[in-house]
């Protein structure tokens, strides 16, 4: 018994010290080699595009291009688990997304919201109300007022059950009291279609989703849950100002380890910062149909914690957790 | 190899009828298996939904009716072939198939541990073994040479690194 | 006529840039390639590609896209008939006759024909979609949920028809598949089912256990079997068919052709469905329905026809609507933003003369993937000639990397190895393996979209029969499904005994 803790006590030691050596030696030369970025989403996805745009802008700024890593499954679940697992050496970054603070809840996931450092947030999206152009609702209280008359009469549309979108329906639900039937669809392009075809009536994907076929007359963007009017959108209200108190955006960001040494956490930071505000990247993002929101690793911990402390709540009121 | 199991097992004979039955009894105890874990799920948040379970329990009955189904029409075939009993050594001549699926659940345990490029070596040097190129320099060199061959097409033309192996770092 | 005279404009605007045209082959080199490994996929080849567009001109980003797109498809068939490996799920069809013509020493004429088929499925799609695009445009809107599940039943009942050699096994087998697509997260209640507490699990891991059941199988099976045994199939043959050959295949490719478009505009269904749909329909029409599953060419050039018939209707929701069918159009949406152009009704008004250049720059597209493929058939149909020794341990390989590569998941190996070992003994039971491909393709779309349709409905099960749509496939599925059954219990009487052995072995 003895000698097996006196073992063990001596690995921790050893791998400790290895760690601390290993740290020590990469800070100060960081980074010499290849940096990889894990996504949790698929090759093709806005995640990925995001992700993309960002390496290919970071060249200029890093040594050696960085390497994309798509390690997809689980509504993310895989990716994220992953990023969590990596070794905190810096070279193993990795994507993050407003998913890191939901799955957790959902009791899905080994990892928690803390379990990621945030180096600096690239893109926000808030969940948007859209409706079809050929629908009776103008305005945001005009839909909401139909809504309460008919109880489960208005089907919204989300990307898929606990998802972003559709917790953004179901805080809504929550805030105004209404009820709505969600019809869960494989992801934002599928809602989008449905809502185009007449077969539901609204759904709550991001502005920049439905932005295409806003453009082509074919869609109405009633009112956006963000705290203040978003770039491109200028002339449509937001929530707030209906006297909703709710804005629910989905983020992407790059997150490390928790055990990532923190003289390589600034290296990073700075790395990131001039290539988020690199002009190519922020070009990359607006033909995307992206919205560029450059928020640095403080900021970013706070939305990361206001966050996780929201959607607890929701999802233990909706009884999505376990 | 055959020789060995020749005498391990000299008048082991296996009923053909039991070959034919094992698929379908298999099938039947995943299906069961299922349908008893399905039981198990809990009901939709959405009001108008079926649930997560019912298409499950439906696929799960209906794969055990048409295994009861195959079982029913095996026992009422009465021709010769399905009543013949198999020795154990008429199966030798698949015993370079089992090898080779052996082999392939030991890569993939070496992966993670040594890496591609070493698991994958040892791999193909084993299979072009198997399959009769047995030549003590040049066998090895072929599976180095492929295996380089996948790596740097992969790696360097389509971007996706493959494993490196934990013990070797 | 206008739109005739705008796509000579559009010829004329394409040989003036040479860079494009370069582009083009070079995207269907690519994509080609990228279709014969398996595991790899053209939406793959196209995310990769894509920064790569950034700083590119609209119609060479398009063009190199367009390319990786149309040849991925393609390159898929190659390795289905060569060595029963469908490199795409689309080609999971394909291999169902082509790899028993390589048996049977045919492998040259029959990758002859899925290169000609290929080419002349994919120009009729873009050619209906330059020419029908604003007559098709809304059909992809009346597709609803309850229509989808409809389109998913159909293809469920093609198991009938795709397992001739025993009924009662194939339906077990695709009975398997079915179970097999309810691993995962619950679509519709997000709960995960059967996954055992792996995270690898909440999505059903398709591609790998389609590598595994066709390609890992078939490569233990080979290992155990002498190189005599295979000596018949490493005859090649000639390529090109002979007209005689041909002219019967003419029908076959046309209407194939066409379904596969029809198919490719419905968002959310692809080639995977349009080849098994063309191949049940080829059988539907042909005189020697024994003969499928057996070696039929017709079956090659049905599935390839209509998968890459696909693409053209894939691209018409995405540019006339703004509706992506599937990941490679999403990726190409973006592609086309990115470049400033808006798709939807007025991109054909607004950027008329450019659209117009990029459809000519796909026609060529499929004269180069025509060229490449007739050109390199000679020297790929040589694979199944490179030893036994070497080629098995290669596949098995490239089974293991390309599985890999999918989600960068040594947990999907494992997944590929279990489906291999269980592939190579149901095949040893005459268990076949498509009809288990099949129904993890339509499985999981006939069970969201059903329930789907249900909370659409609130509640009502009336989608079932009030629907025009749901009502013609729903029956056309019960058709193919009853035909093959009522056969058999008309022939049975004359040949009870021949039946039962069949049914039963």
């Amino acid at each position: 018994m003895k000698s097996r803790k006196l073992v063990s006590t001596l690995a921790k030691a050893i791998i400790t010290s290895t760690f601390i050596l290993g740290s020590i030696a990469s800070a100060a030369s960081y980074p010499s080699k290849q940096i990889e970025v894990i996504v949790p989403y698929s090759a093709g996805g806005g995640t990925d595009l995001v992700t993309r745009a960002f390496a290919d802008a970071a060249k200029q700024y890093l040594p050696e291009a960085m390497g994309v890593v798509n390690k997809t499954g689980g509504g993310g679940a895989v990716g994220l688990s992953e990023i969590v697992r990596a070794r905190a050496d810096g070279y193993h970054i990795g994507m993050g997304t407003v998913e890191l603070a939901m799955l957790p809840h959902l009791g899905m996931v080994t990892f928690q919201a803390e379990d990621f450092v945030p180096i600096a947030r690239l893109n926000a999206e808030p969940s948007a109300i859209s409706v079809n152009a050929d629908s009776p609702w103008q305005t945001y209280d005009e839909f909401i007022a139909h809504a309460k008359a008919n109880p489960g009469a208005i089907r919204i549309g989300n990307s898929g059950t606990g998802a972003i979108w559709h917790l953004a329906a179901e805080a809504l639900a929550d805030k105004t009291g209404t009820q709505f039937s969600h019809i869960p669809y494989d992801g934002a392009n599928p809602a989008v279609t449905a809502l185009l075809g007449g077969h539901i009536e609204a759904v709550t994907v991001s502005p920049a989703e439905v932005a295409n076929h806003v453009k082509n007359g074919k869609v109405r963007i009633l009112t956006i849950m963000s705290d203040e009017r978003i770039a491109g959108f200028e002339d449509i209200p937001t929530l707030k100002e209906s006297g909703v108190d709710l804005s629910i955006m989905t983020w992407r960001g790059i997150v490390v380890p928790k055990k990532t040494p923190e003289d390589i956490q600034m290296v990073l930071r700075d790395a990131v910062k001039q290539t988020a505000n690199d002009d190519g990247f922020k070009s990359a993002l607006a033909k995307m149909n992206l919205t560029h929101a450059y928020l640095d690793a403080p900021e970013f911990q706070k939305t990361i914690s206001r966050d996780d402390v929201f959607f607890k709540d929701l999802m233990k009121k909706l009884g999505l957790g376990s | 190899m055959s020789a060995q199991q020749e005498k391990s097992c000299p008048g082991f004979q296996i009923h053909s009828r039991w070959l034919e039955l094992s698929i379908p009894l298999i099938t039947i105890a995943l299906a069961s298996f299922a349908l008893f874990t399905a039981s198990f799920f809990p009901a939709s948040l959405l009001k108008t939904d079926v649930g997560p379970s019912r298409f499950p329990i439906v696929y799960a009955i209906l794969l055990i009716a048409l295994c009861l189904g195959l079982i029913v029409l095996i026992l009422r075939t009465k021709n010769a072939a399905s009543t013949a009993k198999i020795s154990l050594r008429d199966f030798r001549t698949e015993i370079k198939s089992v090898v080779g699926i052996v082999a392939s659940v030991a890569n993939f345990v070496l992966i993670p541990l040594v890496g591609f490029l070493v698991a994958n070596t040892l791999y193909m040097t084993c299979l072009i073994w198997l399959l009769g190129y047995r030549h003590r320099l040049m066998t090895p060199l072929v599976a180095v040479a492929i295996t380089s061959l996948i790596y740097v097409v992969f790696y360097f033309g389509l971007n996706v690194p493959l494993p490196e192996g934990e013990l070797l770092d | 006529m206008q739109d005739f005279s705008m796509l000579i404009n559009g010829v004329l605007a394409l040989f003036d840039q040479p860079m494009s045209l370069l582009f083009a082959v070079l995207g269907v080199t690519l994509g080609v390639l990228l279709g014969i490994l398996p595991g790899l996929t053209a939406t793959m080849g196209v995310a990769i590609l894509l920064p790569f567009t950034f700083g590119m001109d609209p119609v060479p980003a398009l063009l190199m896209i367009s390319g990786v797109y149309f040849g991925g498809i393609y390159g898929g068939s190659i390795t289905a008939i060569l060595l029963n490996i469908p490199g795409t799920p689309a080609a999971a069809a394909t291999a169902l006759d082509g790899y028993q013509l390589t048996r049977q020493g045919k492998a040259g004429i029959t990758l002859g024909t899925a290169t000609l088929s290929s080419f002349i499925g994919g120009t009729i799609s873009i050619l209906i979609l330059i020419f029908m695009a604003p007559l098709l445009a809304d059909f992809a809107l009346k597709f609803s949920a309850a229509e989808n599940f409809a389109l998913a039943v159909f293809g469920l009942s093609i198991i009938v028809s795709i397992s001739s050699h025993s009924m009662l096994k194939g339906l077990i087998a695709g009975g398997i598949g079915l179970l097999i697509a309810t691993v995962g997260l619950d679509p519709m209640s997000g709960y995960p089912r059967f996954t055992g507490g792996f995270n690898e699990l909440m999505s059903v891991p398709f591609i790998p256990i389609m590598i595994g059941l066709f390609a890992a199988s078939e490569a233990f099976k080979s290992l155990s079997e002498t190189q005599a045994a295979r000596s018949s199939a490493s005859a090649i043959g000639r390529i090109i068919p002979s007209w005689s050959t041909f002219k019967g295949l003419i029908p076959t490719i046309l209407r194939s052709a066409g379904l596969g478009s029809f198919i490719g505009s419905i968002p959310g269904a692809g080639a995977d469905i349009a080849s098994f749909v063309a191949y049940n329909e080829a059988k539907r029409f042909s005189k020697n329905k024994e003969n499928f599953g057996k070696g039929e060419l017709q079956g090659v050039a049905a599935a390839e026809s209509a998968s890459n018939g696909c693409t053209g209707g894939a691209l018409l929701p995405m540019l006339t609507l703004g509706i992506p069918g599937d990941a490679v159009t999403a990726v190409m949406l973006g592609a086309l933003v990115l470049q400033g152009l808006q798709p939807g009704p007025m991109l054909f008004a607004e950027h008329g003369e450019l659209v117009f250049t990029v459809f000519a720059g796909m026609l060529f597209c499929y004269l180069i993937l025509l060229a490449i493929g007739l050109a390199s058939l000679r020297m790929v149909v040589k694979i199944i000639r490179i030893p036994k020794a070497i080629l098995t341990p290669t596949i098995l390989s490239l089974c293991v990397v390309g599985t890999y590569a999918i989600n960068n998941s040594v947990f999907d190996i494992a997944i590929m190895l279990a489906a291999g070992i269980a592939g190579y003994i149901m095949q040893k039971r005459d268990f076949p393996p498509s009809p288990i491909v099949l129904a993890l393709i339509m499985g999981p779309m006939a069970e969201s979209n059903f329930r789907r349709a249900l909370s659409l409905q609130g509640g009502s099960y009336d989608f079932l029969y009030t629907r025009p749509i749901t009502v013609v496939l729903l029956s056309i599925a019960l058709l193919t499904l009853s035909y093959p059954i009522y056969r058999k219990l008309r022939s049975k009487p004359k040949a009870q005994a021949a039946a039962d052995a069949a049914s039963g072995q």
